[in-house]
């Protein structure tokens, strides 16, 4: 009886763990819908106090945002989720009265803070994604008429802008008929122009994945992210009180000269060639650079080339490796290490190593509107502050460092490259 | 009492296992890559400073071909339109659109383009900046010229840059706006289309755009080979 218990419970606990590998990084319906307790709502007050306090914070750690030193914020959009229920505040950042930015506050203490921030304009703003909008509801409204027996006329309503998590920004607009009567909601994704049914699908996930999903598994993850989300609000509510705790809770760091590669062969190859060509520059010239670097740990890491792309994360490591004692460097270490914690990051930036960072289900990095997903990048730095951010050369940019926040993924792997 | 204690124990234990095998195990099932941006985020990749916020929605002067289309401008006239597929017969079916719309709303003609210079001033800004790319492709190519009094400007056509197993496609613009004096303005676009050529790979074909039947005869033409 024992052991037919603790079978079962192995078999439930597997289902839940393999479920790991397959949550998508945002699940925003999942969010709303599980409800927020409203002593944890945030006011526009509050937001904007918060707002003013983090771009101080971004400007002195984060590379390429020191312009928002003396900025000022003003509240710029107010976002509902599908409830109805306020879920997060958009303010632009300015400077000389000019936009340098902006920021998205949280409207309930269950999520974290600072949602996002960017150097682009507030989707809200953008003149062709409302017009886009607007055009896409009245082909609907059009649609609905010509398809009813009456072909009664529909009245638009006003634009409701909602927020379902980093970078899913949605316009949201009530059909009404004659009588007053809302007949249907029609929901617009702002950057991509397309009429979306939450009802449909909310959630991307291939068919063969789906039975990794359970409802205890979700509101597991929920609470986490929830309990998470309260302790952040806490710190920062106290640092906002005693700024003087701020320069001892927060830090960043970055290392210096490792090369931007743009992807070639496939990203394990790419991220790892960053980190063979940081030290081909620092004291191992016997290492080549650029194309022929990139080929060869592809070719050693047995990347799938002309194929897929794609690399088995165990052979990450050896491929690396290999590549370095082919030319003379039998001193290397490389280790995959799938248990990565924020304290080994930091210690890895510190000493000036460079290391691969591959995810599966990896989150969203600043300046994009896609997640990264299943994604092998090379992480060069971190800031360590009321959230936690890796610096990332990602193979996509060569222009710019992204950054991204620890733990937005369903799993990581770190390829520590140690000579 | 001390049963139930051992279960709890035992239960703790075996989660703990299954936890570090867990995840052990999903790095043995899932391969990483090609770690590319999906679909959405594809017309990025041939707009420079897209990555910094200069990135928009399609442009109204041509037709909507794709709905992974986006924008990048570079002054008030100056744009770079980008057109993604990940489909080749959708892409078929687009460049055909496209090029019976140009002919019906301006001239189309082909030119030959040498950007060597260009791109070589790329490579060298982007070198001490510490970059690489992989520039294999050729530095002189077929380009569609057009010109309409909306706007003039060439097309490029890049195909499967990436993965030869992967279905990519790009169609991209490079025009000024509110001119036809295409020779005036062709130095400033070579230079535009060098920055945008650097961020294309080694890999695929970089050619003009072709109508349908156009395509149809080269196959035919090269069935009697």
């Amino acid at each position: 009886m024992i052991m037919k218990k603790i079978l079962v419970g192995v078999i439930f606990l597997a289902t839940l763990i393999a479920g790991l590998a397959f949550l998508p990084a945002v699940n925003a319906q999942e969010e709303s819908s599980n409800g927020t307790d409203t002593s944890n709502v945030v006011s526009a007050e509050q937001a904007e106090k918060v707002a003013s306090y983090s771009i101080k914070e971004i400007s002195e750690s984060i590379v390429n945002f020191s312009e928002w030193k003396n900025a000022t914020v003003k509240l710029s959009t107010v976002y509902y989720d599908l409830e109805g229920k306020k879920s997060a505040y958009s303010f632009n950042v300015i400077e000389n009265e000019k936009q340098i930015g902006s920021i998205f506050i949280s409207a309930t203490k269950d999520n974290c803070p600072v949602l996002e921030f960017s150097k682009g304009k507030i989707p809200n703003e953008i003149p062709e994604f409302t017009t886009r909008s607007k055009l896409l509801v009245e082909e609907r409204a059009n649609k609905i008429k010509s398809e009813s027996n009456n072909k009664e006329e529909l009245t638009i309503g006003k634009m409701k802008p909602l927020y379902l998590g980093p970078t899913f920004y949605y316009a949201e607009y009530t059909l009404t008929d004659k009588k007053g009567k809302a007949k249907e909601k029609v929901i617009v994704d702002l950057p991509f122009s397309t009429i979306v049914d939450f009802n449909e699908s909310n959630v991307n996930v291939p068919d063969e994945k789906k039975h990794y999903f359970n409802s205890t598994y979700l509101q597991h993850q929920h609470e986490i992210r929830k309990q998470d989300a309260n302790t952040q609000w806490i710190t920062l509510e106290k640092e906002m009180i005693d700024p003087s705790s701020y320069s001892t809770s927060s830090s960043s760091k970055s290392i210096r000269g490792v090369p931007k590669y743009k992807w070639y062969y496939g990203c394990s190859p790419t991220a790892s060639g960053m980190v063979l060509g940081y030290w081909a520059s620092h004291g191992y010239s016997y290492l080549v650079t650029g194309y022929d670097l990139v080929r060869e740990l592809a070719s050693a890491m047995g990347t799938d080339w002309p194929g897929s792309g794609a690399t088995w994360p165990y052979k990450i490591d050896d491929g690396i490796e290999k590549v370095c004692n082919n030319h003379g460097y039998n001193n290397f270490d490389a280790s995959n290490d799938i248990y990565v914690s924020w304290n080994e990051v930091k210690a890895e930036v510190n000493a000036n190593k460079p290391f691969v960072l591959s995810m599966l289900n990896g989150g969203t990095g600043n300046g994009y509107t896609q997640p990264y997903g299943e994604h092998s990048v090379t992480c060069i730095g971190y800031y360590d502050g009321n959230q936690d951010y890796v610096y990332l050369h990602d193979t996509w940019d060569t222009s710019n460092v992204h950054y991204l926040a620890f733990g937005s993924w369903t799993g990581a792997m770190a390829t520590w490259v140690r000579p | 009492m001390f049963y139930k204690k051992l279960n709890i124990k035992i239960a703790l234990l075996v989660f703990l296992i299954i936890a570090l095998l867990g995840v052990w195990l999903i790095f043995d099932v899932i391969p990483i890559g090609p770690g590319l941006p999906p679909s959405e985020g594809m017309p990025g990749w041939y707009i420079p400073g897209a990555w910094q916020g200069n990135e928009q929605g399609c442009t109204s002067l041509f037709p909507k071909i794709s709905p992974y289309c986006n924008a990048g401008n570079y002054s008030q006239e100056e744009l770079i339109n980008v057109w993604y597929f990940n489909d080749e017969s959708e892409f078929l079916k687009g460049e055909d659109t496209l090029y019976r719309y140009l002919e019906e709303n301006g001239n189309v003609f082909y030119q030959e383009l040498n950007v060597s210079e260009e791109l070589q001033e790329v490579i060298e800004r982007r070198e001490t900046e510490n970059v690489w790319g992989p520039i294999y492709s050729p530095h002189s190519f077929n380009a569609t010229g057009y010109k309409s009094p909306e706007t003039s400007g060439y097309f490029l056509v890049y195909e499967k840059p990436f993965l030869k197993g992967r279905d990519d496609y790009f169609i991209v613009y490079y025009g000024v706006r509110n001119t036809t004096n295409l020779t005036k303005e062709a130095p400033k676009l070579k230079k535009l289309i060098a920055e945008s050529y650097y961020m294309a790979n080694g890999e695929g074909k970089v050619d003009s755009l072709k109508p349908g039947n156009k395509k149809e005869k080269d196959n035919i033409l090269f069935s009697w080979f």
